[in-house]
């Protein structure tokens, strides 16, 4: 038997709501492991994706397969994929331990090693204390830490997660992510969010997605290659002359200013990319008089998010 | 293997949700007061003295004749006076209907009888307050969301079936004990050797009665996402139907075979004193229940949750 | 946060409780003003124009009842009553000791007012109402178990939370 392939391939998949298109045209294919981010606008078509590859929705046209099976939601994948849904409520009139206890039963996970994992799970997204609780008493930011605590559980080889961070204090964020790292290591972890910088740091690959198109998707390099920006700390507060030199540098897509710092987006696609676009920069701050005093990268995804995102508006064709 | 094991887990879950759950411990507590009042309605007048058991045997036998007739849709030969259809039932054609009746409430032990014939007319109402938020309560909150990464559909259908089917025959077999119990201490005529074996062919007319009734709610309850509309669904078919075979009926007779639409059409055969007649009607509520079932899992499988 | 976490299926309990502790506090209440009635009618004989029957309390002094019999039953039943209100508090806040067990008692108290019932008071008293009494019979053995098996960790682990 050949080795079950730990990815998800998605072809040609188009989903559609009564008359409106959600989904156009995606084909997507993610690594066997590592974290995925998928990002775009409100209404853009990641929740449905999401909702297709859990198999919530039924998928209309297209494919898409999971670790070796033809489509989601076949038995094969039982226990394979852990899920957290966004707007998903766990049963009012259950506690907690009861509800992951069960969850683990149907994962095959029973007794007292179900029990220890539930108990490390809760402690690790620091909901120990809650265990005993109904779910309707954890505030938003507790059912949130809820939710990725149960998509963990069976340890899945598939992890979606649907906005994990969202509503979360920085002190738990940074601990979801932390967990979402180290599950990543031996797991593929899909995670939407709107916090790019967040998922800058946090991802291997990207997928955007604009009005139902997937309209770029590759490793965070790949995809903000041409988008660099740089943060630069001066001696000297900014002055509007500086901003209109450095604006007027063809490497400078755009610029912006804070008192003693400057906000640079390079556009790093040119035949030297981005080392000649730096070093035509940092040239003109030292014929400016005013060396950098710090230089150092921002949120490039960011930039490229809003590049993609707005893109169809400032095609030439209009 | 993995899928029966699934199946399992999902029917305790209901069972044991059920008593957690408000509406659950309603329809609970519902289905045994319910039961053990028209128990009451039917003893009290024993009890008080009102009539003797005898009398009620007899004024039974009669009645329930004519419901009989009225059942099987043959009493509407335009000859419904309650006179002929009586002599009708001693002497002529319908003596067979006479017979059924003798043997519910004269062969066998007619208290409990009476109350198995109302409890026949009644569980069909309670039952889907049992099985209405089995699927759209989840679906609505997007609870079974957890689940479907880790779960079959169809087991999660078949499971909650199962389960709700095991609640309401738990049901039925303590409230059957609980008439047992009363009228072998409390009414002399009534003696546990006669009361056990008919209680046991009646819990078997209300097993099958249950199926597809259970079944239904089922189905409503995977149709609507919203738990009081398949509530509303269940019960209004389950009324509706007899209403509007019985009002169209009038109409052209024909249209009174939409009555078979549910197993109010045939459900009282439950209790033939004819084996071969009960055999068929529990095929047909077991055919009805799977037809129910089927469409609830069609549904189900297909949906966008 | 969410104001509780309390089952809906103790909400429902509590409400039964409240209804279940009507019934016996109306059956308590006509058990004292039968035994007054008993003891006018051993004091000054059969009062005349009685609205149940100018010798239904000679009858059921005839059968052995005693007023002292239903004043008892009369005390278990306004314990009962007693108790099963008070439990109602303890179910909604998920009390241990006033939810879980005092419910219990008076679950037991009910049981207890059922069985005396039957065992005290003659047939022509009990006439009529019997299967109301196995119904009052089914519910405390229906509220133990649910208190016990059902609910029992949701009691505890309140007490847990409130304890730390």
């Amino acid at each position: 038997m050949s080795e079950p392939q730990h990815t998800i391939q998605i072809e040609n998949l188009e989903h559609r709501f009564g008359t409106k298109v959600a989904l156009s045209n995606i084909s997507w294919r993610l690594p066997q492991k590592g974290i995925v981010g998928l990002v775009g606008p409100n209404g853009a078509g990641k929740t449905t994706l999401f909702s297709l590859i859990a198999g919530f929705l039924r998928v209309q046209s297209g494919k898409i397969k999971i670790l070796g099976s033809s489509s989601p939601g076949q038995a094969s994948l039982a226990g394979r994929m852990g899920v957290m849904p966004q707007d998903a409520i766990f049963a009012k009139d259950i506690s907690i331990l009861d509800q992951l206890l069960y969850l683990l039963k149907l994962d095959g996970i029973t007794g007292a090693s179900a029990e220890s994992r539930v108990f490390a799970i809760m402690k690790r997204v620091g909901l120990e204390k809650e265990i005993h609780r109904g779910a309707s008493t954890l505030s938003h930011g507790m059912g949130k830490r809820l939710g990725v605590a149960q998509s963990l559980l069976g340890l899945p080889e598939i992890v979606l997660l649907d906005e994990p961070t969202a509503g979360l204090d920085p002190a738990n964020a940074r601990q979801i992510r932390e967990f979402m790292r180290e599950v990543g290591k031996s797991a593929l972890v899909i995670v939407s969010s709107h916090n790019l910088i967040e998922l800058q740091d946090l991802i291997d690959e990207v997928g955007v997605i604009v009005d139902g198109k997937l309209v770029a998707s590759g490793t965070v390099e790949e995809v903000t290659q041409r988008d660099r920006r740089f943060e630069v700390t001066f001696g000297v507060p900014v002055t509007p002359e500086m901003l209109v030199q450095i604006d007027q540098l063809d490497a400078v897509q755009s610029v912006n200013s804070d008192s003693y710092q400057m906000s640079i987006d390079l556009d790093a696609s040119g035949e030297t990319g981005l080392d000649q676009a730096l070093l035509t920069l940092q040239q003109k701050l030292v014929d400016l008089g005013t060396p950098a005093y710090e230089l150092r990268e921002g949120a490039s995804l960011e930039q490229a998010y809003m590049r993609l995102t707005s893109a169809p508006k400032n095609t030439p064709e209009e | 293997m993995n899928k029966t094991r699934h199946i399992g887990l999902h029917a305790i879950k209901v069972i044991s949700h059920s008593m957690r759950s408000g509406s659950g411990v309603a329809f609970i507590f519902l289905t045994i007061l319910i039961g053990l009042s028209l128990a009451n309605l039917v003893v009290t007048p024993i009890e008080l003295e009102l009539i003797t058991v005898e009398e009620l045997q007899d004024s039974s036998a009669r009645a329930i004749g004519i419901a009989l007739a009225t059942a099987t849709l043959r009493a509407s030969d335009g000859d419904d006076n309650q006179g002929t259809l009586t002599s009708r039932m001693e002497n002529g054609d319908l003596i067979d209907l006479g017979m059924w009746a003798r043997y519910l409430v004269i062969e066998n032990p007619v208290l409990l009888s009476i109350t198995v014939l109302l409890l026949g007319v009644v569980l069909p109402l309670l039952l889907p307050l049992g099985s209405f938020t089995v699927i759209s309560g989840d679906v609505q909150h997007r609870t079974v969301r957890y689940l479907l990464p880790r779960t079959s559909r169809s087991s999660i259908l078949i499971g909650r079936w199962l389960g709700s089917m095991i609640l309401a025959w738990s049901l039925i077999i303590f409230l059957l004990c609980s008439v047992v119990i009363y009228l072998s201490i409390m009414i002399p005529s009534e003696s546990l050797e006669d009361l056990i074996p008919w209680a046991g062919r009646c819990f078997l007319a209300l097993f099958f009665l249950t199926i597809p009734y259970v079944s239904l709610g089922i189905l409503c309850s995977a149709t609507f996402s919203v738990p009081m509309v398949a509530l509303l669904a269940t019960v209004g078919s389950t009324i509706g139907v007899p209403l509007l075979s019985l009002s169209l009926q009038e109409a052209w007779e024909p249209l009174g075979n939409l009555l078979y639409l549910l197993p109010w059409g045939y459900s009282h055969e439950l209790l033939s004193p004819t084996t071969h007649k009960v055999v068929e009607a529990s095929a047909y509520c077991l055919l009805h229940g799977l037809l129910f079932l089927i469409l609830a899992l069609l549904k189900f499988r297909r949906a966008d949750l | 946060m969410a104001a509780n976490d309390r089952p809906g299926g103790l909400t429902a309990l509590s409400v039964l409780n409240g209804s279940f502790a009507l019934s016996v506090g109306g059956a308590t209440i006509s058990r004292f003003l039968e035994s007054y009635k008993l003891m006018q009618v051993l004091e000054n004989g059969i009062p005349a124009g009685e609205w149940r029957g100018r010798y239904y309390y000679q009858k059921l002094l005839d059968e052995g009842l005693t007023p002292l019999d239903l004043q008892i039953l009369g005390v278990m039943g306004l314990t009962a009553t007693v108790l099963l209100l008070v439990s109602i508090w303890g179910f909604l806040k998920q009390n241990n000791v006033l939810g879980r067990w005092l419910g219990t008692i008076g679950g037991v108290a009910l049981a207890c007012v059922s069985v005396c019932s039957i065992l005290w008071l003659p047939q022509s008293y009990l006439k009529g109402s019997g299967i109301s009494i196995a119904r009052q019979m089914f519910y405390p053995l229906f509220l133990i178990f649910m208190l016990h098996v059902i609910f029992r960790r949701d009691f505890l682990n309140q007490q847990q939370d409130l304890s730390t």
